[in-house]
């Protein structure tokens, strides 16, 4: 076998011209798809990160009646209790959870004021002692909540940068008093994301999550929210993964712990984990739908390339008759014969893979600096473009060498 | 009995005619033995020679070779057969061109699959029993055309055949590069290995122990024992 390897470069080394020739189909095929298929990664990547991780690998699990998000009137919803301590702490036990955080919430909230100042369309959550840190979020200015907060039931509040800028727009908001609902609550801080991310809105939570952040957002101790709203009301909760692929295990297992609270059989709602894992992958569905058809081009290369190298094997043969004739006629059996022009042959197509790889590389790079479209090198696809230039080889060599290997020793002896 | 041919016949089909080129050959070689096959060209002599080299198919009767019938081998077994039980000696030497003298040596033991080191140990050792120890590196093309020859006949004797088989050996060699080919001939069957050989050359036959002579794909010879007379009767009615 190695005696064959060696051979082979031999031969194609001597023929180097011609071997690139050949390789040249292969070459092509393979860069064109390594390139596409680079493209794709990117994208997909892209997605996964964007949409699922937004950069926190949070899991959103709120509480749906039917099809829909579960809307608070005044009323709680009967039949449901509170997510209790002991559940919370089998959630953040969960192997692959970071932190979870459970947190009351009303959206499009349009009873916040500062004096004359109104916020609008703003969402409210009342947090417990995790929510910054399991959504990634930083006090810059002044102080967060404290345990006293929550045992003494404070009247505190945090804004982030927009409710703070449309609330006081020309003063320092630490310290100041915002009412909500007309209670008053004193500002002590405001926050922010860890890291600034771009909008990238791709789906109807994203918008959402966006459209909260241009209407504002206050958080308050959740143990004040009953001074708001009532008491034991349900509640949602996100979870941080520690990392993307587990977001949809946790989810579902933390949705399960969070049922629990719902103590009717036959009742309509419903603890739901946001599977954006699911989403984005039908997202990268049709992002590779779309490219899949490049790929079956590229393949047309690729086969091109493989008709060229069966050819050039065909020329090879035939100019090699009296080797092979001698060599049989020292002993060899047809099988080695075959075994070496096999070798040969997909030696041959696998070099213009590793050359194409290359190519490829390069090239997807070139079209991510001109079109922005990132780049992911995908290891299995390399490794499989190598595997499947050496079956081409394999493939379309097999002819020429069933060829060599059935040429009668005498008449190959023979030939001139 | 090393080589034995039995009312050998080997027809060519050549488009609607069939020429036959060799009828009823009978030979017997006995261990040691060192033949010559004379005949003028296209008298059948190397298709004799192909058949007992097991690189052809006799059309009709028996090839026994070592005592084995071989006339019904496949076509593994005459690829194991001529690795190692028959050495072959071309006319035009029939060495590979991108090969050095060494490698081409090693070809054989390499098909046998005998180890890379011991592979070249014994090419080496092949080498210098006729006289090419300084000549390992050099490709066929450095060297002379008796060298050459003499590069072929390591490459023939490799794996201890029992039988060495040559085509006109010395025909493409000036008469001094012959004779030293003769000589190695010589060396060999006095080693005690059998040797066949192709000639047209009465001079080059005369050192071989017993001749017989083909024409018109009839082989005779004065050698009862080496060419059994041929009875017609008998085959006719049989």
């Amino acid at each position: 076998m190695r005696e064959n390897l060696v051979e082979a470069l031999q031969e194609i080394w001597s023929h180097k011209m011609r071997s690139f020739l050949t390789m040249l189909g292969v070459i092509i095929g393979i860069a064109s798809i390594i390139a596409i298929v680079s493209t794709i990664k990117g994208t997909n990547d892209r997605i996964m990160k964007d949409l699922v991780g937004r950069g926190n690998n949070n899991v959103s699990i709120k509480l749906y009646q039917g099809e829909w998000e579960y809307y608070f009137d005044t009323e709680v919803p009967p039949d449901i209790a509170p997510v209790s301590e002991e559940q919370e702490k089998r959630i953040r036990e969960t192997e692959h959870v970071e932190d979870a955080t459970f947190y009351n919430l009303r959206t499009y909230v349009n009873n916040i004021t500062a004096g004359t100042k109104n916020l609008s369309g703003a969402t409210l959550y009342g947090v417990d002692d995790h929510f910054l840190n399991t959504c990634c979020y930083v006090v810059y200015k002044g102080r967060s909540f404290v345990d006293l907060d929550y045992t003494n039931c404070n009247k505190v509040a945090l804004l982030d940068s927009t409710a703070a800028d449309i609330l006081f727009p020309d003063k320092n908001p630490i310290g100041q008093t915002i009412e909500i609902g007309s209670e008053p609550f004193i500002v002590v801080g405001l926050y922010q994301q860890k890291t600034e991310f771009e909008p990238n809105i791709q789906s109807l939570t994203d918008y959402e999550t966006y459209f909260q952040e241009a209407y504002g957002t206050v958080l308050i101790p959740d143990a004040t929210w009953p001074i708001i709203y009532s008491f034991d009301e349900p509640q949602n909760a996100f979870i941080r993964a520690d990392e993307t692929v587990n977001m949809s295990e946790i989810g579902k297992s933390s949705q399960t712990i969070m049922q629990e609270c719902i103590s009717a059989k036959e009742s309509e709602l419903k603890y739901t984990a946001q599977d954006l894992v699911e989403e984005a992958k039908q997202q990268q569905q049709l992002a590779n739908s779309t490219n899949s058809l490049l790929i079956w081009v590229a393949s047309i290369a690729l086969l091109v390339g493989g008709i060229g190298v069966m050819n050039i094997m065909l020329v090879s043969v035939t100019e090699r008759t009296r080797e092979i004739g001698l060599k049989r006629s020292l002993g060899a059996r047809k099988k080695r014969i075959l075994a070496q022009f096999l070798t040969e042959s997909a030696v041959l197509t696998s070099l213009g893979g590793v050359l194409g790889i290359v190519v490829g590389i390069v090239m997807a790079v070139i079209i991510s600096k001109i079109s922005g479209v990132p780049v992911g090198i995908s290891v299995p696809s390399i490794v499989i473009s190598v595997a499947f230039s050496m079956v081409i080889g394999i493939v379309f060599g097999l002819l020429p060498s069933i060829k060599a290997a059935n040429l009668s020793p005498i008449d190959a002896l023979r030939r001139e | 009995m090393i080589l034995e041919m039995k009312d050998v016949y080997k027809d060519f089909p050549q488009g609607d005619f069939t020429v036959n080129v060799l009828k009823h050959i009978n030979i017997r070689v006995k261990e040691g033995d060192y033949v010559a096959i004379m005949g003028p060209s296209g008298s059948g002599k190397t298709t004799m020679m192909n058949l007992i080299g097991c690189l052809d198919n006799v059309t009709k009767g028996t090839l026994i070779l070592d005592d084995e019938d071989v006339s019904s081998y496949t076509d593994n077994q005459l690829s194991d057969l001529r690795l190692n039980k028959i050495g072959f000696v071309f006319q035009n030497h029939e060495l590979l061109g991108q090969k050095t003298a060494l490698k081409n040596v090693c070809m054989p033991l390499a098909f046998a699959g005998v180890p890379k080191k011991e592979q070249i140990e014994r090419a080496t050792e092949a080498l210098k029993r006729v006289g090419l120890e300084d000549r390992l590196d050099f490709k066929p093309n450095q060297l002379s055309g008796g060298q050459k020859q003499r590069v072929a006949i390591a490459r023939a004797m490799i794996n201890r055949p029992r039988l060495l088989l040559a085509d006109e050996p010395t025909g493409a060699l000036d008469s001094a590069s012959g004779k030293s080919v003769m000589e190695l001939f010589q060396k060999l069957n006095d080693e005690g290995t059998t040797i066949v050989m192709i000639t047209h050359d009465a001079d080059i036959a005369s050192k071989a122990k017993r001749r017989a002579i083909m024409k018109d794909g009839i082989l005779s010879s004065e050698d009862a024992d080496l060419v059994p007379p041929y009875k017609e009767e008998a085959k006719d009615a049989g």
